[in-house]
């Protein structure tokens, strides 16, 4: 069965919903984002230890950097993704980290506070990245339209479906 | 600090008060432009965690239009308006005068028959509360999309969540007698909106 076919069935699949961070090494299982829109799907998987995280980023920065719960933030999400990652077995030097996301979904003047927030997004999680060592090796970003995300954990295999298009591998 | 969205019981009766009168002059003016009689076939007002608000709606993959308007004035808040993309369509081509099945994507002349509906719909709806309340509210310009579920809540949710983890989601369901023209009006509050809103309202 492909890819494509496997995402179409939700008992394979563990949603990750707006500021969850999950990690599996259940080989059978895709973790998915659906319906991003501004949003950030960062996606980790290290190829060795087959060990696969997800985070489903909401916002840029937090006003405080102690609350590790708040995982909605790009700022926190980045350093707690790799954290239980490696609680896990993971390790951070073996990670392949894929993006996808970030769309302005409003185009329109008289948004201000939401009209740049994909940007804003992928700026911050970019900065957190760097801030953690770690390289990104493929993504799909930008744009205006929605997206849904699935990282497979038996192949580290990672899919992109852009509303009423095909998949396309990242 | 994120603060959690915190209602009491009659609060929530005033709020949902409120939302059925501005809901029901809304569909008093749609009914007017679309020259049929909506009533109101469903009222769900709901405190969900933002993440699983967007169930409502059918989950976060369903391809929907949504047409947006942000309210501002003496109170910031979102509204919505959700169709699936036939009733959209078939709502347009009713609108336009042409045979129905004829609208198979948006184009400005479907957009704007669109926009119209979220003018008339934010306006009407914002004319009620603003009438109840004596606040000043108004309507931003609408923005027409045809987008997965999911995205298009976000556009909402991402602004309140800058805020709060929850949202009290008001999901209104219409139609006509036939049920031929049925969508999905959402409410999304700010808590500084349903402050504002309920102190004005003599809840608080």
């Amino acid at each position: 069965m492909t890819t494509t076919q496997q995402t179409t069935a939700s008992d394979q699949t563990i949603s990750v919903g707006l500021g969850e961070v999950k990690v599996t090494s259940d080989a059978s299982m895709y973790l998915a984002c659906f319906g991003l829109g501004s949003c950030i799907c960062l996606c980790a998987y290290d190829t060795a230890a087959k060990i696969a995280g997800m985070a489903h980023i909401v916002l840029p920065e937090s006003k405080s950097k102690e609350d590790m719960t708040a995982t909605k933030y790009a700022d926190i999400a980045v350093p707690v993704l790799f954290e239980e990652m490696i609680k896990k077995g993971a390790s951070k030097s073996k990670l392949i980290i894929k993006l996808a996301g970030g769309a302005q979904m409003i185009q329109a003047p008289g948004f201000a506070t939401i009209l740049d927030m994909g940007a804003k997004n992928l700026v911050a999680t970019r900065a957190a990245l760097k801030s953690s060592a770690v390289r990104v090796s493929g993504e799909d970003i930008g744009g205006s339209k929605g997206r849904s995300v699935w990282l497979s954990v038996a192949t580290g295999e990672t899919m992109v479906r852009t509303a009423g298009r095909e998949y396309n591998k990242i | 600090m994120v603060e959690q969205m915190m209602i009491n019981k009659d609060e929530l009766a005033i709020w949902t008060w409120l939302v059925s009168r501005g809901i029901s002059n809304s569909l008093s003016g749609l009914s007017q432009m679309i020259g049929e009689e909506l009533s109101v076939k469903g009222l769900d007002v709901k405190h969900f965690p933002a993440k699983d608000a967007v169930d409502l709606l059918g989950g976060p993959e369903k391809l929907a239009v949504g047409i947006y308007l942000t309210i501002h004035g003496d109170a910031e808040g979102h509204l919505m308006l959700i169709h699936d993309p036939k009733i959209a369509f078939d709502l347009i081509d009713s609108q336009l005068g042409q045979p129905i099945g004829s609208t198979k994507d948006l184009g400005e002349m479907e957009r704007s028959v669109l926009g119209e509906m979220g003018n008339i719909t934010g306006s009407f709806f914002l004319n009620a509360l603003a009438d109840a309340t004596n606040l000043t509210l108004t309507p931003s310009p609408p923005v027409v999309m045809v987008d997965m579920a999911g995205a298009i809540l976000s556009i909402a949710l991402t602004d309140i969540m800058q805020e709060q983890d929850s949202v009290l989601a008001v999901k209104a369901s219409f139609g006509t007698a036939t049920n031929q023209i049925d969508g999905t009006f959402m409410i999304l509050p700010t808590m500084d909106f349903l402050r504002v809103i309920l102190r004005h309202a003599g809840a608080r």
